[in-house]
């Protein structure tokens, strides 16, 4: 061996691996697919023949809000990957790997996107062919909007797998960010339902933005634009820098077990 | 902890039942109290999964079984304690939901103590549920898909969002082997103030019977699942 590897190949090495865990983890697949089917066949199918009088079709709003909030709750997978590598001890082994530890937090974070782009790839084409719409340009770039939301909820999972230490606390308080982020947000419920006093934070929410892009693609009559656009990429950089920020303390203050 | 389940519990409820229930204003019934019971149920079950994670940490992850197996107290007896005391955190995490809910309802007190009964019982349900998890999973990965299946089949296939009449044939079948729909049934016939909508008329002791019969049949092979990994 001569050199050290090229930063490019690190980063593919460690998305690679989170890849890799991707296909050793089919229960995972299986669930969150039969999950995803579920919510839209069964949920919004039954919920739709509720909701008869409010002038838009609910089960195409959610069935891209299904989409959006499935990419959210995989993307938080990642901190559970971290939590569980630091609870056995594979982290420590990790950071010991002769490269950067800024390139380990990059990776990382684009491995969890790469995942969940994978897992959802499938049910994007499915939700666009349910809702009519056949465009494959279109779907691409849904696709590249519900990435870049994955690579912003994996640094926040990151982030919050570093801050906290005790595994029922993380447990709960992962749960808790996931329903916070996909409920206080515009991806099964338009926000003028919302209880007043959170339709603010809701519309500030990247979920939101993401969900609200992806429909004015995929869906007649829906309108979004730069706003969102600028929502979601400050939300990405905030917590991608985070992410890091908080790994880097962990890495460099010496604080394993 | 417990804050961060009653935060949980009032996500659910504050934020997706008042928006689900503002959407849904033209039903004959509060939709908002409609699904109100269910956001409790939903954090009992998270809270028996809670348990079951622990036993599983236990025997996966910090191999401390073998060590709690040597203590004096005979194996049945502990599986059983372990059950007994998922089911008393359960109700103990979810007892501000179930003020909450009786609130709503404008419930009695004997009436509130009524619906602490359903929630003792469910959470036998669900603590049965979350330890046979526990016994059988030996990754984390597998224990989160259980647990992930579990609530699935709680909320979807039940009648939290939805009356059985407005599902199809196989969804209401199997919603009637589901514990949530028994405690949902009884929770929202429980006669109060604000809930008369809701009711049927229909709450008689089978529903009660019914429950019972599905949480003890959940405990018991959560009991026989544990109990088998205390023999090797």
């Amino acid at each position: 061996m001569s050199g050290k590897p090229s930063t490019l190949s690190v980063i593919w090495v460690l998305v690679e691996r989170d890849l890799r865990t991707l296909v050793k983890s089919p229960f995972i697949l299986i669930n969150r697919t039969i999950f995803f089917l579920i919510q839209l066949f069964v949920f919004a199918a039954l919920v739709s023949k509720l909701a008869t009088a409010l002038g838009f079709n609910y089960f195409d709003f959610y069935s891209v809000g299904a989409v959006v909030s499935t990419i959210t709750s995989i993307a938080f997978i990642i901190g559970e990957d971290l939590f569980e590598e630091e609870e056995l001890g594979l982290l420590d082994y990790l950071l010991s790997l002769p490269f950067g530890h800024s390139l380990f937090v990059i990776g990382r974070a684009l491995g969890g996107a790469v995942r969940g782009l994978i897992y959802v790839t499938p049910m994007m084409i499915l939700v666009a062919y349910v809702d009519g719409y056949f465009s494959p340009v279109g779907v691409a770039g849904s696709l590249a909007i519900i990435f870049v939301l994955a690579t912003g909820i994996s640094g926040l999972s990151i982030t919050l797998a570093m801050m906290i230490r005790n595994a029922n606390r993380f447990d709960i308080v992962i749960a808790l960010a996931e329903l916070a982020t996909v409920r206080v947000s515009a991806a099964i419920y338009p926000l003028v339902y919302m209880p007043k006093v959170l339709q603010p934070i809701a519309s500030y929410s990247p979920v939101t933005s993401a969900s609200d892009l992806v429909r004015a693609i995929v869906l007649p009559g829906y309108t979004a634009g730069a706003y969102e656009t600028v929502v979601l990429l400050l939300f990405v950089g905030i917590f991608f820098g985070l992410g890091s920020a908080f790994l880097f303390r962990k890495i460099e203050g010496g604080r394993f077990e | 902890m417990l804050v961060i389940m009653f935060i949980n519990f009032m996500i659910d409820l504050g934020v997706s039942g008042l928006s689900l229930g503002a959407m849904l204003r033209n039903l004959p019934y509060s939709y908002f109290l409609y699904i109100a019971p269910g956001a409790n149920l939903i954090t009992a079950t998270v809270a028996a999964f809670q348990s079951g994670r622990d036993v599983w940490r236990e025997r996966i992850i910090q191999d401390t079984q073998q060590y709690l197996l040597t203590l004096p107290v005979p194996k049945n007896m502990f599986a059983v304690s372990r059950l007994v005391s998922g089911i008393l955190r359960s109700v103990v995490t979810t007892l501000p939901g179930t003020i909450v809910i009786a609130l709503l309802y404008g419930l009695s007190f004997p009436y509130f103590l009524v619906g602490l009964l359903v929630m003792f019982v469910y959470s036998g349900a669900v603590a049965g549920l979350s330890v046979a998890a526990a016994s059988m999973a030996n990754s984390l990965e597998l224990f989160a898909t259980v647990r992930s299946t579990v609530q699935v089949y709680l909320s979807f296939f039940s009648t939290q969002f939805y009356p059985s009449g407005n599902m199809p044939a196989f969804v209401a079948a199997l919603s009637n082997f589901n514990p949530m729909t028994w405690a949902l049934l009884i929770f929202r016939e429980l006669p109060g103030s604000s809930n008369g909508a809701l009711r049927t008329g229909s709450l008689d002791v089978t529903q009660f019977v019914y429950l019972v019969a599905l949480s003890a049949a959940l405990m018991f092979i959560g009991f026989l699942l544990y109990r088998r990994t205390m023999e090797y």
